[in-house]
């Protein structure tokens, strides 16, 4: 086995080598690890490997299948997992101190039903601190370099997931998108990230940001893949209110072409601005081009209250969050610091223990809810939601997806918007909208031409945005595209 | 205009420790820093005003679904008592420290 087989890998192509017994489990799981050794160094993408776990996780379905058990799609898969996501008896720590040394003490939905699926998991992903960022630079342990080049950020907050699959540290990885945090990274990392509608998948055993907008997504190497890790996750669960009966049937995996020809793309005029990076702009061009060789219609529309979602979404999630990390106090678990009485106490452990950006969004989130206050942001920030969420519903009468840049850059420089807060938010305005109105969308790769050696280096993702529990449309023109020559 | 005052009302309230007195040692430039990076955020939400919402419901939630609740058991059963234990940043035998509630 040599590592250019690793490079090679994805969830599709891992599931055909098992069954054909070209490798076990346990020689992909252990070639990782020494790959990672090896390039994880460069890239910083992991903050916690679970060698000696994945390892005999491994062992055990080499075991079940030599005894002739069945093989799943996700059967000895090594997998990424962003590190706000629980997995009982490992470290879990937002990226934040005041989770340092913090143990899992049970799975997440998400995880046990990709334990149930016989998933490797090979470590714990960086991030932004508690999800709070667009570069994974608000990191409290390290600064993840874009694999592109490594001096560039990796997108965020999903970063470290992002960049694993991208430098092949992983076949897959699993993040969570707040307000674009899945599908930034993966477009700045040249990766595939889906944002599921929200309610499909539950967020039980997810650090939790912001209530209202959060959701755990796939990060992976083909849309396909991102069709299965998405398959498996969703559901009904018991613990999450807020998850919907989902009934995701054949179309999801095996999507028919006669079916994906019908289906009308919408161009928000809204998305196409003048400040637009022109690389991005070319890129969106040869994307609209090649769908159209599939025969898809595409039609211009206009998302009018576009402009005040970033307004919006900056009153509410940290709103969202000021409740959210109200538990975290160094009582009952975390980092605790030395005090003489417990107000003290507690604004020493969070003072010390939160880094700036989440307590500038905690800050802000108290303002916007505090008395006198409260009607003129936060109230109107929800009035303005629902003018947001029926600009897309109006949209979505005349068009069944839409098609938008996912950032209006590829990957800027470590450090360069790192000293702004506000310049750090921009870089969300195309994805911010989606969250906004519980809607699922894909950041999916969009294919450089090779012939030229001197052409953008730089990945740049575009976004599909699809109604409401229809990931089958979005993820049906993202398979055929990947197909096109 | 948000000031000084209301950034340490706002930081009590919310149990964060950023002390007047630590300005220019531990907390550093930061702390002036916060402030004027909170000043921009609440200037550019000042273009909300000039959007009409009257008539508008406020969306509470990320959908209009209905949430879907379960009957109040678990079928986990509870956290086990000595992974929360274990999990107790201050730990004597069977007891957990915590520093005195009362002065």
């Amino acid at each position: 086995m040599s590592h250019s087989t690793l490079h090679d890998l994805t969830i599709k192509k891992f599931n055909n080598g098992l069954r054909q017994k070209e490798f076990s489990a346990f020689e992909i799981a252990k070639e990782f690890f020494d790959y990672i050794n090896q390039k994880d160094k460069e890239i910083n993408a992991y903050l916690f490997l679970a060698k000696d776990e994945a390892l005999a996780q491994a062992e055990k379905i080499d075991i079940a299948l030599a005894k002739g058990e069945e093989i799943g799609d996700l059967t000895g898969v090594p997998l990424a997992i962003k590190d706000n996501i629980l997995i009982e008896g490992q470290p879990v720590t937002a990226a934040s101190k005041i989770l340092e040394n913090y143990k899992a003490s049970y799975d997440a939905t998400v995880i046990a039903k990709l334990k149930n699926a016989g998933a490797v998991f090979l470590g714990k992903t960086n991030m932004d601190e508690f999800a709070m960022g667009s570069s994974t630079e608000n990191s409290v342990f390290q600064i993840t370099k874009n694999p592109h080049d490594h001096l560039r950020v990796p997108g965020g907050s999903s970063g470290g997931s992002a960049a694993a699959v991208a430098a092949n540290l992983a076949i897959a990885a699993l993040g969570s998108d707040t307000g674009g945090s899945i599908r930034q990274p993966a477009s700045f990392c040249g990766v595939v990230g889906l944002k599921p509608t929200y309610g499909a998948v539950s967020r039980h055993g997810l650090i939790a940001m912001a209530s209202s907008l959060d959701q755990i997504g796939p990060l992976t190497k083909t849309v396909e893949d991102a069709a299965i890790l998405f398959k498996t996750i969703s559901g009904l669960d018991n613990y999450d209110s807020t998850t919907a009966v989902t009934d995701y049937g054949d179309e999801l995996l095996n999507p028919k072409l006669e079916n994906i020809k019908k289906l009308k793309i919408g161009l928000p005029e809204e998305y196409f601005i003048s400040g637009l990076a022109p690389e991005v702009s070319k890129a969106m061009d040869s994307v609209i081009a090649r769908l159209k060789s599939l025969g898809i219609e595409f039609k211009e529309i206009s998302l009018p209250n576009t402009k005040y979602a970033l307004s919006c979404y900056y009153i509410i999630m940290p709103a969202e969050v000021s409740a959210n990390l109200a538990r975290f106090d160094g009582i009952r678990y975390g980092w605790r610091s030395d005090a003489e009485n417990l107000l003290d106490l507690y604004k020493k452990n969070r003072g010390n223990g939160f880094g700036k950006e989440v307590q500038r969004r905690i800050i802000l989130g108290t303002f916007v809810l505090s008395s006198g206050y409260y009607d003129a942001y936060y109230s109107k920030a929800q009035k303005v939601r629902r003018l947001i969420k029926e600009d897309f519903d109006r949209a979505f009468q005349k068009v069944d997806v839409i098609l938008t840049p996912v950032a209006p850059t590829p990957a800027f420089k470590i450090g360069e918007k790192s000293g702004d807060p506000l310049s750090m938010y921009l870089s969300d305005i195309f994805t911010i909208p989606v969250n906004l109105a519980g809607l699922p969308a894909v950041s999916i790769p969009v294919r450089q031409a090779t012939s030229d050696k001197r052409q953008v280096e730089l990945p740049i993702g575009f976004q599909l945005i699809g109604r409401h529990f229809r990931e089958a449309d979005i993820l049906g023109i993202g398979q055929y595209y990947e197909k096109l020559d | 205009m948000f000031a000084n005052k209301d950034l340490k009302n706002l930081s009590g309230l919310a149990r964060l420790e950023v002390k007047e007195g630590d300005k220019e040692k531990s907390f550093g430039a930061a702390q002036d820093k916060l402030l004027v990076d909170l000043q921009k955020i609440f200037e550019h939400f000042e273009e909300l005003k000039e959007l009409d919402t009257t008539g508008v419901e406020p969306m509470t939630g990320g959908t209009f679904n209905k949430n879907v609740f379960r009957n109040d058991n678990s079928d986990k059963g509870g956290l086990l008592a000595e992974t929360s234990i274990e999990a107790f940043p201050e730990v004597d035998g069977k007891f957990l420290k915590i520093p005195p509630v009362f002065d």
